[in-house]
């Protein structure tokens, strides 16, 4: 687990490395410290809150983790959830979710007043060269960077490959391929409402930084913080209620389930969008309205193209998100929907199919990877 | 012509319009200066719509547009060139000039289009990405951009801000050239009075959010209301009048104190005798410090012939 959520510190380590520290540790250098001495009195600390923060992210993602630790037979709050789902008696997962609830919230609280503490870095431009070391040690350097990749990635794709090949003919079928259309459907229509809400949010602060629209940004991406079974369970029980007290049928439908969706990952393309607006100038759009053009005329014309590279990323993060959700996907399955990593973790549980269970595990891997190698041919040809 | 009456806007507690009012004609290029905070560019963004003031009233040519109906900065024919220009990368140079033309008919579109290439002397690079420019390119761009709309009015916020220096003088000019081809009424903001000069006839001084002083160029550097004012346009001495200064006058001076520039103040033969403290080397000319009747005086010493601890005659011309 350690190596394959090791890039949510890396990369947070390393965006704040190349935002801060590189002047800081040329001026420590011309204070007369050694490497070791910067390492640990200035490039540690300047970074540490975005190893805080990428450690609380950790703790969420684990929280929210649902197949792996089930598989191993680990019981989490998730997993209890789970078990205990039922339509009829909604009572003890409640008071799971509630629990939940509140230990996210303690994280968040301590993983923001730790982003306070960031600002008071500053910003320092510009990059420092990377330091060359001796050809022997250069080695040792990059066989340690070798470690996570080949334990989170190749490893086990390999092992994936090579059970998928060896039982692709027992599980192909065509529900399987239905199974296939279905889930990149689901995962198509909840990516383009989660970046429409989200442009659509963000523009409007842009254009009026007024409290209404803060708020509406910050309750859209509050569900993230949230692990997808709460989130599921938050869906899912007003739609007993109403069907157990009113005897009206609501049947949970696809486009629950997109809801949910949206509910939970519209803070990934919130905040890649956010990104991408910080970088804009705010002229950019008063030049446009300054030119003839209205809000709407404004959002299409000049917003969104200017978004471009933000807007393909925000689409490929959510769509593999949607992809490879579980637990919020298995709550739904009560109501027999099936995706791919339902489907993977079904297989896993029946006795003999664990082997099996690779074939939809791979797919899942390949229809995420599908939109990042289609989005990357269409940037390239630019 | 635009008309602004008592405009007042405030960000938080602080107030940063002051019931400014002023007027200004069709054709007159104006500059307002001002140190950075003083209100200058938020009036320039609510003549364009860009921002809402509390109180007052702005017309252009009569009409209202901030009345009733508020008009929107998109419905205002105001042009307004921006301090990073503001350029739209994902376009070329040609379509964004065309951005705001995109409703006019198609030959005229073109005729515009090559008539603003012309003017601003790019028509070689209509093709290329903003970000292919020069930043005196791209400020010429984003000024075409503004100006294929046919705008009442022209606002140029502190167009010379990422101008190398070297260019300044250059851009200046064209900017100068096309303005005026133009006879388009502007309105720039600047925190360099040099730049002022270079581009505007009349001068307004703001401080704090107020109207200090408003005139011709000539007349700002000439008679300054205060010393803020005199400091802002240029060197100054403040000489207090009293019994030993007076001498330095031809004629008896009636005020407690008067704002003299280095140059009004001549080496005569008639003169009070005063002596050189310190020179200040100022490229053409020297700026020369002397210590006469108990105060220190600045003159300007085109001849650059005095030197440090001289005895010279100096009278106020």
């Amino acid at each position: 687990m350690a190596s394959v959520l090791f890039p949510y510190v890396f990369l947070a380590a390393k965006a704040s490395l190349l935002l801060r520290s590189a002047k800081l540790q040329e001026v420590a250098k011309t204070l007369g410290l050694s490497d070791t001495q910067v390492f640990f009195r200035v490039t540690i600390p300047t970074i540490f809150p975005a190893l805080v923060g990428g450690m609380m992210l950790i703790l969420m993602e684990v929280l929210n983790n649902y197949g792996a630790v089930h598989y191993f037979g680990i019981k989490t709050f998730s997993t209890e959830i789970i078990r205990l789902w039922n339509p009829l008696n909604i009572t003890p997962v409640l008071l799971i979710s509630i629990r939940l609830i509140i230990i996210v919230g303690v994280l968040l609280i301590v993983e923001k007043s730790f982003r306070r503490r960031k600002r008071y870095f500053g910003s320092y431009s510009g990059i420092q060269l990377p330091k060359s070391f001796s050809n022997k040690r250069k080695m040792w350097v990059y066989l340690a960077c070798l470690i996570p990749l080949v334990l989170g990635f190749v490893i086990p794709i390999g092992q994936l490959i090579y059970w998928a090949f060896k039982n692709l003919s027992k599980v192909i079928s065509s529900y399987f391929i239905e199974l296939i259309g279905n889930t990149f459907l689901l995962a198509l229509f909840g990516t383009l409402i989660c970046i429409i809400i989200s442009l659509i949010i963000r523009y409007s602060l842009a254009l009026s930084h007024n409290n209404l629209n803060r708020l509406s940004a910050r309750i859209s991406t509050f569900g993230y913080s949230l692990p997808g079974a709460v989130v599921a369970i938050c869906v899912l029980v007003p739609v007993a209620l109403i069907n157990q007290y009113f005897s009206i049928l609501i049947t949970a439908s696809y486009s629950l389930l997109i809801f949910s969706y949206v509910i939970r990952f519209n803070a990934v393309s919130y905040s890649t969008i956010d990104g991408g607006f910080k970088k804009l100038s705010p002229n950019l759009i008063e030049a446009s309205r300054n030119l003839g053009f209205n809000r709407l005329k404004t959002l299409i014309n000049v917003v969104v193209p200017s978004l471009k590279p933000s807007i393909l990323a925000a689409l490929i993060l959510v769509f593999v998100d949607i992809i490879k959700e579980l637990p919020l996907t298995m709550l739904f399955s009560t109501f027999n929907f099936e995706t791919l990593a339902v489907k993977a973790f079904m297989m896993m549980q029946t006795d003999g199919a664990v082997y099996q269970a690779s074939v939809p595990s791979l797919m899942v891997v390949l229809v995420g990877l599908f939109p990042v190698l289609l989005l990357n041919k269409i940037m390239h040809q630019k | 012509m635009l008309q602004l009456n008592n405009i007042l806007k405030s960000f938080g507690n602080k107030v940063v319009v002051d019931t400014v009012s002023l007027s200004i004609d069709k054709g007159e290029v104006v500059a307002l200066v001002g140190e950075s905070g003083c209100g200058k560019t938020t009036l320039l963004r609510i003549i364009a719509g860009l921002e809402t003031p509390e109180k007052g009233e702005i017309s252009l040519n009569n009409k209202t547009l901030n009345g009733d109906k508020f008009v929107q900065p998109n419905n205002r024919k105001i042009g307004f060139l921006f301090q990073d220009y503001a350029l739209f990368n994902h376009l070329t140079v040609k379509e964004n000039i065309l951005f705001g033309i995109k409703s006019l008919p198609k030959a005229e579109q073109k005729n515009k289009l090559k008539e603003f290439l012309m003017l601003i002397g790019m028509d070689a690079f209509s093709d290329k990405y903003p970000y292919e420019l020069s930043g005196g390119q791209q400020q010429r761009v984003a000024l075409a951009r503004a100006m294929a709309t046919s705008p009442d009015f022209l606002l140029l916020d502190e167009p010379f801000s990422s101008i190398d220096k070297l260019l300044k003088d250059e851009v200046s000019r064209d900017l100068h050239r096309i303005i005026s081809k133009e006879e388009l009424s502007t309105i720039m903001v600047t925190h360099d009075i040099q730049e002022a000069y270079s581009l505007a006839s009349r001068i307004i001084i703001m401080k704090d959010g107020k109207i200090l002083q408003d005139g011709k160029a000539t007349e700002i550097y000439e008679k300054p209301v205060n010393e803020y004012v005199a400091g802002m346009t240029g060197e100054y001495n403040l000489i207090p009048v009293n019994e030993n200064t007076q001498k330095l006058f031809k004629t008896p001076i009636k005020s407690n104190a008067i704002i003299v520039r280095p140059e009004m103040i001549t080496i005569d033969e008639n003169g009070v005798e005063a002596k050189v403290n310190n020179i200040f080397f100022k490229g053409s000319y020297n700026i020369v410090e002397v210590s006469v009747c108990g105060i220190l005086l600045k003159l300007q010493d085109n001849s650059k012939k005095i030197s440090t601890s001289d005895r010279v005659k100096v009278l106020l011309a």
